[in-house]
């Protein structure tokens, strides 16, 4: 059965297609929670929230976008909506402003402690990147997500975001460079360049 | 010569194959005399590359905490709409049941005086609907008035009366009779009438129910 055909199903009411439906995307919807607020517990209430609103608010998807599209949209709503209630709540210097874009200066917390993301990895290096994301503006967590780890094009990033493509490439920019900046203050590359090496650098 | 900043820019767009010939061009010129961006391009493209492994599978409770909620609320939509169906039905009858209490042609309390309400679970026509029927009826097949008196006994109206099968008491008079008695009933009764008034001399007939 085509992805249409159990969209529609699920639309009429039929609960088996939805969670075909849920199955395809969990991961990605999963994901992008995660990315976003760089916590696993909060990234499960947020999937579940996304899941369940896009049950609700089924009826009014007219496959004008891909139901990725959509569903992504609708997550990242989500979670922006959960960043800016945390940031209302917080009391602390350490914020995290979603239009924010200057990133690692602020941070008040020593890094001392693995994060909570962190700790599910077992992985050194797995868990600096994870580490140096968590510094980064939850725009820029958000559209490295897409782009480098979901592979979505500029257009579908643009649609899902809400923005011109000009703005996605140059938020992809500062957004990498941001994170390498951070990697870089925290030795991630001498590491990494300190190992053996199959092939050269490419320029 | 293009600058750091714009070669900066254009390594993002070359991470994603989206460069153009011009582009690639330049950023190639530029990274020959600049080692600094060449630096940061290898830098790039090792955090690039890793970032794909941050990608975590869901925990199972995603998918069955989903399901759970959705298998509720379908449960809770269905229970409203039988809900509602009920109280609709309900609604409706009660409804009738007014309008039909407002024409005097059922029983219910502040309708009337003093008989027994009709509960929901009774039927709707009470015998006195069925006295109705009867009376238009009679009056079709003689050809005759009939005058239906509600809730009197059949002493109250004189007496002479013979008691039917369905619970009515019937007299045959003759018109004149019958527009004497009619003039003289004290007017809380309620009446039916059918038929058509006829002569002086001729046959009309009048029931009750008590």
């Amino acid at each position: 059965m085509s992805e249409e055909q159990l969209i529609r199903r699920a639309q009429q009411g039929d609960n088996g297609a939805f969670e075909e439906l849920l199955l395809l995307h969990q991961k990605k919807v999963y994901n992008l929670c995660l990315r976003m607020s760089a916590n696993p517990d909060d990234a499960l209430d947020l999937s579940q929230e996304a899941f369940l609103r896009a049950w609700r608010s089924l009826g009014q998807y007219q496959f004008e976008a891909s139901f990725s599209t959509w569903l992504f949209r609708l997550t990242s709503n989500i979670c922006i909506d959960f960043l800016r209630r945390k940031k209302r709540r917080q009391e602390t210097s350490l914020t995290e402003s979603y239009d924010d874009s200057d990133e690692g200066a602020e941070l008040s917390v020593p890094d001392a402690q693995p994060g909570p993301e962190q700790q599910a990895m077992t992985n050194e290096t797995k868990i600096e990147l994870a580490r140096a994301m968590e510094q980064l503006s939850p725009e820029h967590r958000e559209i490295l997500q897409l782009r480098v780890i979901e592979d979505l094009q500029y257009e579908q990033i643009a649609d899902i975001l809400g923005v011109r493509v000009g703005t996605v490439k140059s938020r992809l920019a500062r957004a990498r460079l941001a994170l390498r900046k951070i990697l870089k203050t925290g030795n991630y590359f001498d590491s990494a360049s300190s190992e053996p090496v199959e092939g050269e650098v490419r320029l | 010569m293009i600058t750091c900043n714009e070669a900066l820019e254009l390594l993002s767009v070359q991470l994603d194959g989206a460069i153009t010939i011009e582009e690639q061009t330049a950023l190639q010129e530029h990274l020959a005399a600049c080692p600094e961006c060449r630096r940061i391009q290898s830098e790039l493209k090792m955090a690039e590359e890793a970032l794909p492994e941050l990608q975590q599978e869901p925990p199972k409770l995603l998918h069955d905490a989903v399901m759970q909620e959705i298998r509720r609320e379908t449960r809770r939509k269905k229970e409203r709409k039988t809900l509602l169906r009920f109280v609709g039905a309900m609604a409706a009858a009660a409804a009738l049941l007014a309008v039909l209490a407002g024409f005097k042609l059922v029983n219910l309390p502040g309708f009337d005086h003093g008989e027994a309400a009709v509960s929901m679970g009774d039927s709707l026509f009470p015998k006195t609907d069925s006295a109705r029927k009867y009376a238009e009826e009679l009056a079709k097949q003689t050809g005759c008035r009939v005058i239906l008196v509600e809730h009197c006994t059949p002493e109250a109206l004189g007496g002479g009366f013979a008691k039917l099968d369905n619970g009515i008491y019937r007299r045959e008079l003759s018109e004149a009779e019958l527009d004497e008695l009619e003039a003289n009933l004290d007017s809380s009764y309620a009446l039916i009438i059918c038929g058509a008034k006829g002569e002086a001399e001729d046959s009309a007939y009048l029931l009750c129910t008590d």
